[in-house]
């Protein structure tokens, strides 16, 4: 079956109606937390879009170890796509974490493991991103940073682990498991919106990539045949 | 495998015949690193105490920034004249041509090192009342830490343009656990290490060095092959 | 309804010791507009990344 437009629009339709009904789900029908009231309904947008990023960042590094292995643009264009909604997923964890942190924690930024660790992942992977931005070539651009991509990936798990005994303190993991039926209700349904809208995202940016890429490698056109200017 | 040891050794041998024959580079990444250290005493004061703690970080500090002039001349010596390239058309592996390198970089660091060390005992007054084995093998294990993902970045960026202000941006992020480890450590061994944290330190900088010794020799090989 | 709401609500962290928090729907609203605005920001520069792209190569898609 053809479909009269790109298969990614439907994903996006269904992602944007999900994350309207998770908004409104989590903002108004969910009874607020015992302990911190009304801000845990942040959570609802702040712990989706961590496991989000986290998720994006695995496929990025998947795409580099993909490249490498094999050579095929795909991988590259994917690696693209991933690296820069990775990003956009990690700053809006960030920006959510931090106006959490200030009503519960007093303070805008807390040097907490998870949180720094955070922010470390984001510097890391926005050097990748500035990296591609300044190679022409196509094929070096993709090799390089795969490379790095996977070497930042391989370094995370250490982050987190030295972070953690630099500031002692432990954090139990928060899963939807030791909480209850509507709020894990709220965060599945967030869960699953967010992951729909980094699809679209992630389909819409690769095929930017994959048209940026052709017109990278495209010899230019002899002076008789150049397109006329609009 | 003999012989991939002995061209690790030529390659190390050929870079640090470099710097010792062109001492004028050697020294400016020595003085590069001896101004931070003074220029951090200046920016946090004269007070004893202040200068006390931040002795291990600004260790760590001056020998992350030094470590960025001194990548980039090594690999950017490379790429000048494409010495590199005509180095890869002998027999060598390239894996070999990578830990050569890195382990010139990392004595590089080590003299660095060795040189800043007594001389944060001297003008920051930095106490030891740790064990003094466990300091030179923190300092020994976070060089070589810097030294082999610097390795790698730095043939990338040597390569790019606008390289030199590229290396810091992709290296800083990727050797927080490093530095974290390095520098924690050492404060804690200067102040005598009363909670035994150092073996802790130790463990992180040796996984550290484990994954980026092994990740980026296998990566180095992409990364200079003509695409 | 508020309290029957109040009483179905459980413990999210045991470490948010001190009493609850009350209100605050500053912070949530603040929230969720930096969420909108940065997806529909992000949506927005694929949208123009696209239009740029396909002006420029000529290409349909």
């Amino acid at each position: 079956m053809k479909l009269p437009f790109a298969w990614e629009h439907l994903i996006g339709v269904i992602a944007l109606l999900l994350f309207c009904y998770g908004q409104v789900f989590g903002l108004f029908m969910v009874p607020p937390d015992a302990h911190m009231g009304d801000v845990a309904r942040i959570l609802f947008v702040h712990v989706p879009s961590a496991w989000n990023a986290f998720f994006v960042f695995t496929i990025a590094f998947v795409c580099a170890l993909g490249y490498l292995i094999s050579g095929r643009k795909g991988f590259d264009h994917a690696l693209e796509a991933a690296l820069e909604v990775g990003i956009l997923l990690t700053i809006l964890l960030l920006m959510t974490g931090s106006i959490f942190a200030k009503p519960t924690w007093d303070v805008w930024w807390k040097w907490e493991p998870r949180l720094t660790s955070s922010a470390i992942m984001l510097m890391t992977y926005v050097g990748v991103v500035v990296l591609r931005s300044v190679v022409q070539d196509n094929e070096r651009r993709a090799v390089w940073s795969s490379a790095a991509t996977i070497l930042a990936s391989v370094t995370l798990p250490l982050t987190y682990f030295s972070v953690q005994i630099w500031r002692s303190i432990h954090q139990i993991q928060t899963s939807p498991a030791d909480i209850d039926a509507p709020l894990r209700m709220a965060w599945r349904i967030n869960a699953l919106a967010v992951l729909l809208l980094a699809t679209w995202f992630l389909a819409r940016r690769w095929r930017i990539a994959a048209r940026r890429w052709e017109l990278g490698d495209a010899p230019p056109l002899p002076e008789p045949l150049q397109p006329e200017e609009v | 495998m003999i012989a991939f040891f002995q061209q690790i050794f030529g390659v190390a041998l050929k870079d640090l015949t470099i710097e010792v024959r062109a001492p004028v580079r050697a020294f400016s990444v020595l003085f590069f690193a001896l101004v931070i250290l003074v220029m951090v005493a200046f920016a946090a004061g004269s007070t004893t105490k202040i200068l006390q703690d931040i002795a291990g970080g600004t260790l760590w500090i001056a020998i992350l920034l030094t470590s960025t002039r001194a990548l980039d001349q090594s690999l950017s010596t490379e790429f000048e004249d494409h010495a590199l390239e005509e180095l890869l058309l002998w027999p060598v592996e390239p894996a070999a041509i990578f830990y050569g390198k890195a382990i010139a970089n990392a004595l590089v660091l080590w003299v660095v090192a060795a040189l800043l060390t007594p001389l944060l005992f001297v003008i920051y007054d930095a106490p030891l009342f740790g064990s003094f084995v466990e300091l030179v093998a923190l300092i020994a294990l976070g060089c070589a830490a810097i030294a082999a993902p610097g390795t790698l970045y730095a043939t990338l960026t040597a390569q790019a343009r606008g390289g030199a202000v590229l290396l810091p941006l992709l290296l800083f992020p990727l050797v927080v656990p490093a530095l974290v480890a390095a520098a924690r450590g050492t404060t804690v061994v200067m102040e005598g290490d009363p909670m035994r944290q150092a073996p802790a330190w130790l463990v992180v900088l040796v996984l550290f060095n484990l994954i980026h010794w092994a990740v980026a020799g296998v990566l180095f090989r992409y990364v200079i092959e003509e695409p | 309804m508020e309290e029957e709401a109040e009483t179905e609500s459980i413990t999210l962290q045991d470490s948010a010791a001190g009493g609850r928090i009350d209100g605050k729907w500053g912070y949530i609203w603040g929230a969720y507009s930096v969420t909108w605005v940065l997806l529909v920001g992000y949506t927005l520069s694929l949208v123009l990344r696209g239009r740029l792209l396909r002006r420029s190569s000529g290409v349909e898609r």
